[in-house]
Order: C-alpha cells, then structure tokens, then sequence
C-alpha cells in the first residue's frame, strides 16, 4: 500500500518536471504516458515504473505484512482509557464490537465496520466512557474546593442561593486561547423568591415576556452584548435590579388596563355574570323586587358560585369534554332544570 | 374503543337466526378477539313502533323510528340534512333513530318551566355524530306538540355567497338579502299553516307610503307579503320573529303557543361572512339585517319557548376543521351571548347503534354482499366507517 501511494508520487513528479524543463523531456513524457509505447520500447527492469534514465531503480522498502488487529488481541478486563485516551476517529481495528453502518444496498445488510467510511464521518464518544470520566473527575478534585455539607439538598441551596449563574468556558487546540462565546452569561432565577406582590408580579411577567417561563416560574436573563464575561455579569445583575423597582411602580397608564390584556379570567363584571344575574332576576321577576341586596343575595347562592366556578375553569384552563360537562351541570342547577 | 367487545356479538337477522361474529381478518388495528360462549337472549330489534316522539324513552334507544310522510313535507320542508333526504326518497320512508342527545333534550324540554325566560340548548360534536338529526328528532316532538317552530335549517348559508345583497331600507347601516328571506318565509309559511290565522298582529308595520299591514290583522297576511314582495322580505322576517317572541309569552287559555328556536350553525352568527361590500369591504355579521334579527331571538328577555341550537363546523368560515367544542367555535362574544346555555354533546355510534344501523340497511336491501351468512363485511364496515353515523 505504502509503494502504490509513492508511485503515484513519481509519476506526478515526472509530469511536473517536465513542464519546468520544457522539450528535451517531451519525448520521455510521450513515453511515460502511452504505456503501449513503454512496454514494447522500454528496455527497464522495473515494470509499471517511469524511466530513471541513468539515476537508477527506485529503491522500495519490501512491503511488511499486516499483523493481527488489536481487536483481537484485548484482554476482557483491559483499561479502555488506554486505546482511546482522546477523541480520535473510528478505529475499526481497535474498536472490538461488530457495528455495521451505510444503507443495505440490494435488500443486502449493511456494510461491516472495515473500510467504512460512515463511521469515520460521524462523531464518536468512545474516550468519554464512565471510567475515564471518573478518571477526568479524580484529576480535577485536585483544583476543587469541598461543596459546603450544609446545603446537600436542592431546596437549601434554593433557599439559599436562589440566583444561578451560568458561564461556559472553552478550551481547544489552536493558535489561540481566546473564545468569544466564553463571553455569555445566563442568570436564571425565580420569581416566586423575589420580593413582589401581586401588581408587582403580574408587571414583571409582563415586561420579561418570553424571558419568563410560567410553568416553572423561572425568569432567565442571557446577556452577550458586552464583549468580556465580566461586563455582561454586571449588566444582568442590572437589568434584574432595574425590573424589581420597575414593577413595584405603578404609571398612570396602568390604570388603563383592558379586559384583553388581563392575564387570567375574573367572573366579577363579567359578561359571564351580567348574564347570570339577570337570568335569575327574570326568572324571579314576579317576587322580588331589584336592588343591590337582592344582587348580593343572589350571587351568593351556592349554585351560582357553582356556576362561576365552572364559567373560570373553562376560560382559564381552556375547553375540555369535562369542562364543558361540569359546565353543564352548574346551568341546569342554576336554571333549575 | 371497546371493538375488541363487538366482535364476540352476536348478529341475528329478524329472522332470529343465531351466528357467530369472529373479528378477523378486517383492519390491522383491531384488539384480540375473546369467544364468548354463552349466547345473548335478547333479540336485536331495531325499529320501534312508537312513531311518537313524547312517548319515546330510554327502552327505544338505538331503534328507529318512522317519520309520517305528512309531517316530512310539512315540518321538514328545508330541515334535514342533503343526504339523509336522498336516503328517504331511496327508501321511501324516514326512519330516524332514537338516541341518547336527543332523549336527553326532549326530556328537557318536557321538565322546563315556561314561565321563566327562555333556556338555549346547544348541541355539539365531531363532525358527522348526528348533530342535525338530532335536532330534527326535536323539532319533530315540538311540532307534534303543538308548537311553533321556527327552524333555521343552516344559519352558514345566510353570511355566505350572497347573490343580491341590497342597503336596508328600515336602517342605513345595515344589509338586506331578500333572496334568503323570502325562501325562509315560505318554507315557515309550510311548516306553521295552523298559526298564521291564529296570530294576530300587535302593532302596524309600514313598508312603503302606500302599504301597510294594519294592527290586528293575521301573521299569514305578513307572510304573504314578504313572499310576494321581495324587496322588503328581510324586514318581514324581522318582524315576525318580533311578534312571536312578544306573543309567546302568553299562556296557554288566552290562546298562547310555545316557541322553539332551531338554529343549525349558530356560530356563524358570531363569526365573519364572505360577503363584501361595493367597495370590497367585508360586511359584518351584525349589519345583516336577518342575522341581527336572529340574534335578538337568542337572548333569552323572552318566556314561553326555548332555543335549540346546533354548532357546525362544516360549512363555518375561518374556522379550523378540528374544532368542534362550543367556545372555540362560537368564539368570545358568541358565548357571551349564549351564556348560560346548556351544552349537550352528541357523540358517535354506539354499538349497539351501529348495529341497528346495519341491520336496517340489511333490512332495506342498501347492503348487498354476496355471503350475507360471511361475518367480515360487518367488521369490514365498522372499522372503514368508525362508528360514524355519516359514514353510516
């Protein structure tokens, strides 16, 4: 294998040579290329290679024979660390497992492991098993500091340290060691640890918008605008500062806060409950009379508090068969059907 | 899906004829077959004499039930739906089945006090579950009862492909369809001949500087007009519908009538119409004349009747075509105007439905195969047709 590669080299060469020393080679290029030519004229020794002229054959190490697969010859109990210590191709000699990869051409399988390109392609992780990333832990342990024992659950070190920060660092072989993405901080906290009351809350969800998750109650702030890792820290610290006192202020305009913009549904002064009452004033229009009291007395009503209950499920939680189902079974009692 | 149960049935034919039902075969997606070896006493009987609507109850369900030929020409002039009418000129009956929503709306309407303001029901369900019929199955208890009925056979019709579309001349801001509202009239005109003498008007209704329909004189009188006179027929249907809601409040001595409201399509009410303006402008719901007048009839300031109301998706516009539950299809304000309203779901074939179903097309020779002893075309039709009544 190793001589085919270096004919070829040669055989380049000899084509490179002659455009630089033009005609005298011409002739010896026309024979070069023509094999017919080269076979029945060419009084060489060495078949299949160029015309030396008077420098002599090529002298070629003998080919070695190919040894055993390494494969074969692994202990059971081997340290794996050693065959693959780094991120290294897909060795299918080292690698002792019998994976086949490719598209089974003609209902065949697919192609076995030697040769196979496939697997060279794609990314593997055979230096990230467990042992050697205990072995990456143990030589780590030696820059670590020991974790405080007092906070040994989540909740303490919630309780605790309720603000998260997330950096990343980036190390890779090259000419540098800088890594603009080292620059991105990620803040996560929640928001049921800060301070708000209910205004406060509802405007501070408001004014993160996507950055607030509800159903985990996590905001998270990233900040990449800054170009060192540093600044960033200080500008999330900031915009979190900022949103707290932000939201316990209450502009003029707030006022002008619209049904549309509620977050969840209120059954007071709704169409919802216009609706109610004046069902059950006009079925009751030939007793009473109406007032304000008889408007309390008949909110308060157990059926009607059932049907407000169903009227919020269902705008709130959206519809559903039950819903609907528990809707219609606080209508009939209110409807008294 | 409690197919796997169905399979273990029994069919017999009227003939009382006993045969195993094996569920091979047909449709990869059936469960494992259990064999049952006690046989079932009971026959499948699948029509019922009781061609009387009050008197139907939960004995009946599942069973059909013949419509007298007068009263689909008179109730049904323009109410069932297209492929059920061409099943009754193939068949030469209309054979209606007993079921569950429909039962439960009747026993409803049976238990409601009239005296208090008017209660909406509204029927809702997948596409194809028996919606419309069901609400037939209604009217038709309501009319042997001796109501009015005022039935709307598909509200989508009114807000779409509008071929005369003239300014109203009782309100500038609003729209006439006097194509629509003459068609209504005289099928209204078929279905209640007995009221039109009966009611008498209660104010005087100017149409032009020359005519007037006087108070006192009968409803038929407006009827006539607007059928006649196609101009001002939208305004007459607005005020028909005033005068029966103002009158069917009465009670039952002083010559009353309770009124039912049927409405199929009633979200279109609330949705947007493909109707456009001179000027290219979509047209609103409300500045329809029909459609604004309509939606008074569902508020319920009126005693003496109730609102039976079907959603449709097919046929709505805008809408997506998963949805079928009330407030995604009637959508904020329609709900609103609906509320309190009591929702009955219409669901699928039952078993036992579907296999009334099949027997009475066996009986009406619609299903020919050759082995009608072979048990697959069974199992073949339900799995293909999934219990839906429409694929049915």
């Amino acid at each position: 294998m190793a001589a085919h590669t270096l004919n070829i080299y040669m055989l380049s060469l000899g084509r490179m040579h002659c455009h630089i020393y033009g005609r005298n080679v011409h002739k010896a290029l026309n024979r070069a290329t023509y094999a017919t030519a080269l076979s029945t004229n060419n009084s060489s020794l060495n078949k299949g290679f160029p015309d030396r002229g008077s420098r002599g054959p090529i002298i070629r190490r003998p080919r070695r024979e190919e040894g055993e697969p390494r494969k074969d010859k692994m202990p059971v109990d081997q340290d794996w660390t050693a065959v693959y210590p780094t991120a290294a191709p897909f060795r299918p000699g080292s690698v002792p497992l019998p994976v086949r990869m490719g598209f089974p051409v003609k209902r065949g399988v697919p192609p076995e492991k030697k040769g196979n390109l496939e697997l060279i392609k794609i990314p593997n992780f055979l230096h990230l098993t467990p042992t050697a990333i205990k072995k990456h832990c143990e030589a780590m342990k030696l820059f670590c500091t020991e974790w405080p024992s007092a906070l040994d659950t989540n909740v303490k070190c919630d309780e605790h340290f309720p603000i998260k920060i997330e950096c990343k660092d980036y190390v890779s072989a090259g000419t540098s060691i800088r890594n603009p993405s080292a620059r991105i901080v990620n803040l996560r906290v929640k928001l049921s640890s800060l301070n708000l009351d209910d205004h406060a809350g509802k405007k501070m969800a408001k004014l993160l918008g996507e950055r607030y998750y509800k159903e985990t109650d996590i905001i998270t702030i990233i900040t990449d605008s800054c170009p060192v890792r540093q600044q960033n820290y200080d500008y999330a610290m900031y915009l979190l500062t900022v949103l707290y006192h932000e939201s316990w202020k209450t502009e003029a305009w707030e006022s002008e806060k619209t049904v549309a913009d509620m977050e969840e549904y209120s059954w007071e002064d709704s169409p919802s409950q216009k609706n109610a009452l004046s069902t059950l004033v006009r079925m009751q229009i030939a007793g009473e009379v109406e007032g304000d009291a008889v408007r309390d007395k008949l909110l308060g009503r157990p059926e009607v508090q059932e049907y407000r209950e169903s009227v919020i499920r269902l705008m709130n939680e959206g519809e559903s068969e039950s819903s609907i189902l528990q809707y219609r079974e606080a209508v009939k009692k209110l409807l008294k059907l | 899906m409690t197919l796997h149960r169905l399979f273990p049935l029994r069919l017999r034919q009227t003939i009382a004829q006993v045969r195993l039902l094996h569920g091979s075969g047909c449709g990869h997606q059936l469960e494992e077959v259990a064999m049952e070896p006690e046989l079932r006493k009971e026959t499948s009987v699948f029509r019922t004499q009781v061609n009387d609507p009050a008197c139907q109850s939960e004995r009946h369900l599942g069973q059909y039930y013949t419509l007298p030929t007068s009263h689909l020409h008179t109730i049904f002039p323009h109410g069932l739906p297209a492929r059920y009418q061409q099943q009754v000129k193939t068949f030469n009956e209309g054979c209606v089945m007993v079921r569950q929503p429909a039962l439960e709306l009747i026993s409803y309407l049976k238990a409601a006090d009239y005296s208090k303001p008017a209660v909406r029901y509204l029927l809702y369900g997948l596409k194809g579950s028996g919606k419309t019929m069901s609400l037939c199955h209604t009217i038709h208890y309501c009319s042997t009862q001796g109501w009015l009925v005022l039935h709307i056979p598909d509200a989508h019709l009114w807000v779409k492909n509008c071929k005369e579309l003239l300014p109203s001349s009782y309100h500038t801001s609003r729209f006439d369809q006097p194509i629509e509202a003459s068609n209504w009239l005289r099928n209204f005109r078929t279905t209640n001949e007995r009221f039109l003498s009966k009611i008498k008007l209660r104010q005087r209704y100017t149409w032009t500087k020359r005519e007037s329909t006087e108070k006192g004189s009968p409803l038929g009188e407006l009827v006539d007009m607007g059928v006649s006179r196609v101009k001002s027929s939208s305004d007459v249907v607005g005020a028909v519908l005033k005068e029966l809601r103002l009158q069917a409040a009465e009670t039952e001595e002083s010559e009353g009538f309770r009124l039912a409201v049927a409405i199929d399509g009633v979200n279109s009410l609330w949705g947007r119409t493909t109707i456009k303006k001179e000027d290219k402008s979509p047209v609103a719901p409300e500045e329809l004349t029909l459609i604004h007048n309509l939606r008074k009839m569902i508020d319920n300031n009126w005693c003496g009747g109730a609102v039976i109301a079907t959603l449709s998706q097919t046929g709505s516009l805008y809408s997506p075509s998963s949805a079928y539950l009330p407030k995604e299809l009637l959508g904020e304000e329609g709900f609103d105007s609906m509320d309190p309203f009591i929702p009955v779901p219409v669901s699928n074939y039952s078993e036992k439905e579907f296999e009334s179903c099949y027997l009475y097309y066996l009986d009406r020779h619609w299903l020919q195969h050759p082995h009608s002893e072979s048990h697959s075309p069974q199992t073949c039709i339900l799995v293909w047709s999934f219990l839906i009544p429409y694929f049915n």
